[in-house]
């Protein structure tokens, strides 16, 4: 008897019911950590998502069932009665809720002032979603769905929130390993741009001293929240959570009247948010849905995208550089990749590299922040073609 | 769903057309929104200078 109920035990346990791709993501999971904490690329997200690995990949927890979620219509029900922790808590990413929570944090922590000041910054913020389109083209060229090549496009933007918004609609089989690709490449931005930067510019236009930016009311930038709200949720419906709650968020900064909903929003609220959402969407990585060739495909096309995003932010950098008479440092160009404000700070520092006390950061935030409101469009875009 | 090169080529254009379009609709909306908060702005200083 003591024989038989050892072996239930030792049945019953994780350990004899764990798989190689289990071990694997464990493994996995030890990467990511020591990127997170030793490396200190992008840790707020990459150590919750990490940690979310482990999790579901140990097997038996019951914290975690991705069979609730495998087809397209998910029974709320069941994930109610029969659910762990984690799939309770992913219902936030399900549901698009979470995206939405940080883009108001993001709006209530961003300075539109600079866009406002330069409203042509707008352009190179389109240019540089160049990155999305042509990972798009490739992904479908390799032989991906439209929609998961629209999830995978969505990397070029930048901007993780759009990254898990679009492809929790499009491609959610995909979550893990596009979420995991945007933050890790959002913090190679400092490796991954100069080269291109470098590669695309003169130092006769890399040493562009710019004009100081006019001073922006108050007034302008309560009107540009409402603004861009009205027109980007009239024009697209489908990003109006993530567009409108950024504009909220920024609403909130720069009334200056709600100075308490302003610091929750950009303090505790976010912090919650990214725990919740990076621990589920890691969780959603688990062995066997990770580890297949596509996910290796999917790291290739991230980098791709955010190569070909910053050619065309940079590109576009020149052209406005030629129009305007040589008074815009193109290597502003590059910050409308909207890794906020990581590209913009890249920007000043080859600016810097360039021309000693040549200072481009408050010129490559206009850039950078338009990054934000096109990546997003983009995302409607795609949505509303393959949603 | 499947996409023929030719659908795939025309929807990331699409993409992209309606993100420089939407963004330079923005840039007009702004400078004019600007230029009217300026004007009010200005017309306020010299009420307030009389």
């Amino acid at each position: 008897m003591f024989t038989e109920s050892f072996q239930k035990l030792v049945d019953g346990s994780g350990f004899s019911n764990m798989s190689w791709q289990n071990a694997v993501m464990l493994v996995v999971s030890g990467v990511l950590m020591y990127l997170a904490i030793v490396k200190q690329f992008e840790p707020l997200l990459l150590l919750p998502i990490a940690f979310g690995v482990l999790l579901s990949n140990l097997p038996l927890s019951g914290l975690i069932h991705m069979e609730f979620y495998e087809t397209g219509d998910v029974d709320y029900g069941q994930v109610l009665h029969e659910g762990g922790l984690l799939d309770i808590l992913y219902l936030g990413v399900k549901l698009g809720i979470y995206p939405s929570l940080i883009f108001m944090g993001v709006g209530a922590m961003t300075d539109f002032g600079p866009l406002i000041a330069r409203p042509s910054s707008l352009l190179m913020g389109a240019g540089a979603q160049f990155g999305i389109s042509i990972a798009f083209l490739t992904a479908l060229a390799i032989g991906f769905t439209p929609q998961e090549a629209g999830s995978i496009g969505i990397i070029g933007g930048a901007d993780g929130p759009t990254a898990i918004f679009l492809t929790k609609e499009l491609a959610p089989h995909l979550l893990a390993p596009i979420a995991i690709a945007a933050y890790s490449y959002m913090a190679l931005i400092p490796l991954i741009q100069p080269p291109i930067m470098k590669l695309l510019t003169t130092k006769k236009e890399r040493e562009i001293v710019m004009e100081q930016l006019r001073p922006v009311s108050k007034l302008e930038k309560v009107g540009f929240a409402v603004i861009v709200t009205i027109l980007c949720v009239l024009l697209l419906p489908e990003v109006s959570s993530l567009v409108g709650m950024l504009m909220l968020g920024n609403l909130f900064r720069e009334s200056g009247v709600v100075a308490r909903l302003s610091d929750t929003a950009q303090n505790a609220l976010i912090n919650i948010v990214t725990i919740f959402l990076g621990v589920t969407v890691g969780a959603t990585a688990v062995g066997e849905n990770f580890l297949k060739p596509q996910t290796l495909a999917i790291i290739g096309l991230g980098l791709f995208a955010f190569m070909f995003s910053t050619v065309g932010g940079l590109l576009l950098g020149k052209l406005m550089s030629v129009l305007s008479g040589g008074k815009i440092n193109p290597l502003i160009g590059s910050a409308g990749v909207s890794a906020v404000p990581m590209a913009a700070r890249v920007s000043q520092v080859e600016g810097m590299k360039a021309k000693p006390g040549n200072y481009l950061l408050m010129h490559a935030m206009g850039p950078n922040v338009a990054g934000v409101i096109g990546s997003a469009v983009a995302a409607g875009t795609l949505l509303s073609l393959f949603g | 769903m499947t996409l023929s090169v030719w659908e795939g080529v025309l929807s990331s254009l699409f993409v992209m057309f309606v993100v420089f379009v939407v963004l330079i609709v923005l840039w007009a909306l702004i400078r004019v929104f600007s230029v009217a908060v300026s004007a009010i702005e200005k017309s306020n200083e010299k009420k307030r200078l009389l």
